[in-house]
């Protein structure tokens, strides 16, 4: 778990900025060199710190490269085969003020612009959610295997699924339809519950941990019995949306996603400062002038709300969430100023990545992409770890 | 998921069982007036013929010798249900599982065949215990209480389920029944096919809104493939596993003329219809989505004639159009 550190006045935690981008570092021996404290009044240091933990213009510029170039293989890419010069014709097309000839059929275009784009950006945007919750999380509790799902989102979705699949729980409104709302309410009377047993205990990060392992227990009992009493096609259809997929309506679940996305990344971002204070620790962090109680409970409502809101379109996908963060931690820097922004289009990238796979990799068939999300995400990861083993913390 | 399948020696197997019991049952006087397979199938007046017990039965659930006629038969399976009526063995039926929802006679119960829960099954005090597979232990338990069990497995296409139900007519001593009805079936199937357009017709049987659908290695799939039909889903079942998930993108590519849902989903024709980017679709301009009754579409029963016919009679009208 999280690696204890001598309680002092430095402001900020460990030695990640002499690591940076160093295997050598990694490799070096105890890990938080022991630094001299760094006042933050001090000018110069202050500076040199906010540097050190100052998203780094490489990393970013790399990231939305990354993010840039799956967008495009995973336009271009698919079980219809669709060539890849049409498709930039199609897509230049669209753009405002120019007007070229496209070659597809009418139900080319339907395929392009009706479920491959759609689906891309969902992908993006639910993975781009699950892993700023991700970071989130882990900021918040000091703890490396919080993930998105840890306060029983999943189950309490899980379960709300369950209830407007099988046993016509219709709470859909307007564009929203039962089976996503039910999710989505189910997930926020899940997180609700866990934070009520803590007694808004936000200042013990540990209580509302337990509080959310007693709901996630408590939700998936009542879903797996409530699936036993399914027949065999709701069954089917249940476990489909467990599995966790990106099959779309057209751009529905974007628009339905993106209020989301906007809003709370937005909120979670601007508090990846709080985050970084909050690893030093509740005292310190008062000390810092931080209310680590209000912080948390912002961070918190903003984290879950995005995952309920990522669920509820695309059911459980696994992984993303708790390994993007890390990935980024390893390769770049502790700092959560680092890690919030980078894991948002890291998690976008590597889940449009993997739909691409999914929906690809068997063609004309589909696999699972909560299935491959693991499958080739769990080498991945196994083998950063590996080469950075001594330093994971949260 | 959660399809089971059959290993095909052991379908084989059984369909020999089958086969030396339809043998040994052959000059069996008959006293049953043959029960009409669909759509309500009336038990024979006459309970029971004259049965020629002991009778030995074998299924992946064990060699059971039945010294009489079974008067207390629990079955888990629904496609097994409708057949134990259809052959006239509905009154010897004490208690079926919780989706044995056919005949609207069967003693429906919270049973389930599926998980199946062996003290609730012998509160029955069952004589025959009929399951369509061993879950949970089902058979070890029954054996150790001397319980007799048959396992009707889901046939993998129209001719291998005709042999469950000669077996289950010998198990339960209305062998002619059963054979009646295999007759009916097989008369009304074969009238069904004979009216099958030649041209191939482009089929995509949706299972769910994941596009999960179904090959011609799966019992669904066969039938189709027996109506002479495309089947879109064949081209994503290399492994033949025979319940591929389809992409999107790829369904509309293969644009099928016609797309059969069943009833059961939570969703219907007019959805599938307005689905973005489906509009192109043949099925979806002509408007030819058939939704089929989830039931006869899924069991191998003496209903599955009006699941055949309704799928020819949509193949011919395509074909009619397309000229």
């Amino acid at each position: 778990m999280k690696r204890q550190r001598p309680p002092g006045p430095r402001a900020r935690g460990s030695g990640a900025p002499a690591q940076r981008g160093s295997r050598a570092g990694g490799a070096a021996g105890p890990p938080p060199p022991p630094q001299p404290p760094e006042p933050p009044e001090v000018p110069g240091a202050a500076q040199a710190a906010d540097r050190a933990f100052r998203l780094p213009p490489a990393a970013a510029g790399g990231a939305l490269v990354a993010l840039a170039a799956v967008a495009l293989l995973s336009a271009t890419t698919g079980a219809a085969g669709l060539a890849f010069g049409d498709v930039v014709v199609a897509l230049v097309d669209r753009l405002p003020f120019i007007d070229v000839d496209s070659s597809l059929s009418a139900r080319q275009e339907g395929i392009l612009f009706q479920i491959r784009l759609p689906r891309l950006v969902l992908g993006m945007f639910v993975g781009g959610a699950l892993a700023l919750a991700g970071a989130a999380y882990q900021g918040v509790f000091r703890n490396p295997l919080a993930d998105p799902y840890l306060l029983g989102v999943s189950a309490g979705a899980g379960f709300g699924a369950v209830l407007a699949l099988g046993f016509g729980l219709d709470v859909g409104w307007g564009p929203f339809d039962a089976l996503p709302t039910a999710a989505f309410l189910g997930a926020l009377v899940a997180v609700t519950a866990s934070a009520a047993i803590a007694r808004g205990a936000w200042g013990t990060p540990a209580t509302l941990l337990l509080g959310g392992i007693a709901m996630a227990a408590f939700f998936s009992a009542a879903q797996t019995y409530a699936i036993g009493r399914l027949s065999e096609a709701r069954t089917r259809e249940v476990l489909s949306w467990l599995f966790g997929q990106l099959s779309t309506s057209g751009w529905t679940q974007v628009w339905i996603l993106g209020p989301y996305v906007g809003v709370c990344g937005s909120v979670l971002v601007l508090h990846r400062r709080h985050l970084d204070v909050l690893r030093v620790g509740d005292d310190e962090a008062l000390s810092l002038g931080l209310n680590p109680g209000r912080a948390r409970l912002v961070v918190i409502a903003a984290a879950s709300l995005l995952t309920a809101a990522a669920v509820s379109v695309s059911g459980l996908i696994a992984f993303v969430g708790l390994v993007v963060p890390h990935v980024v931690r390893l390769l770049v820097s502790h700092s959560y100023r680092v890690i919030v922004p980078l894991s948002a289009l890291g998690g976008a990238a590597f889940l449009a990545l993997v739909d691409t796979g999914a929906r690809t990799l068997t063609a004309p068939a589909e696999l699972p992409v909560g299935v491959i999300t693991a499958f080739v995400g769990a080498p991945f990861f196994a083998l950063i770890l590996w080469r950075n083993a001594r330093k994971v913390a949260a | 998921m959660s399809r089971h399948r059959f290993v095909p020696t052991l379908v084989a197997i059984l369909a020999l069982g089958g086969l030396f019991a339809a043998a040994c049952s052959s000059d069996e006087p008959s006293t049953t007036a043959p029960a009409a397979p669909e759509p309500a199938p009336a038990p024979p007046a006459a309970p029971a013929e004259a049965p020629a017990f002991p009778v030995t039965i074998t299924s992946e659930g064990g060699t059971w010798t039945l010294e009489s006629q079974p008067q207390r038969i629990v079955s888990l399976s629904p496609a097994a249900t409708e057949i134990l009526f259809a052959i006239g063995a509905g009154p010897q039926v004490v208690a079926v599982d919780n989706w044995s929802t056919y005949p609207p006679e069967a003693p429906t119960t919270d049973l389930s065949g599926f998980d199946p829960n062996i003290e609730a099954i012998t509160a029955y005090e069952p004589d025959l215990v009929v399951i369509v597979n061993d879950a949970n232990e089902l058979v070890a338990g029954l054996t150790a209480l001397d319980i007799p069990v048959l396992i009707s497995p889901s046939p993998s296409d129209i001719d291998g389920g005709y042999a469950p139900v000669e077996t289950l007519g010998q198990a339960t001593g209305h062998a002619a029944g059963a054979a009646e009805v295999s007759e009916t079936m097989r008369t009304e199937i074969a009238a069904a096919l004979a009216d099958a357009p030649e041209a191939p017709v482009r089929i995509y049987h949706e299972l769910d809104d994941t596009h999960f659908s179904v090959s011609s290695h799966s019992f669904v799939g066969a039938v189709y493939a027996a109506l002479g039909a495309e089947n879109i889903a064949d081209m994503a079942d290399a492994d033949g596993y025979g319940y591929p998930q389809l992409t999107e993108e790829y369904i509309i590519e293969a644009d099928p003329e016609l797309i059969v849902i069943t009833d059961l989903l939570a969703y219907g024709a007019d959805d599938v219809a307005a689905r973005p980017g489906w509009e192109a679709v043949s099925a979806v301009r002509d408007g030819n989505i058939l939704v089929v009754n989830a039931d006869t579409a899924s069991r191998w029963g003496p209903r599955l004639p009006l699941f055949v016919t309704a799928v020819v009679e949509a193949l011919a009208e395509i074909a009619a159009a397309a000229g």
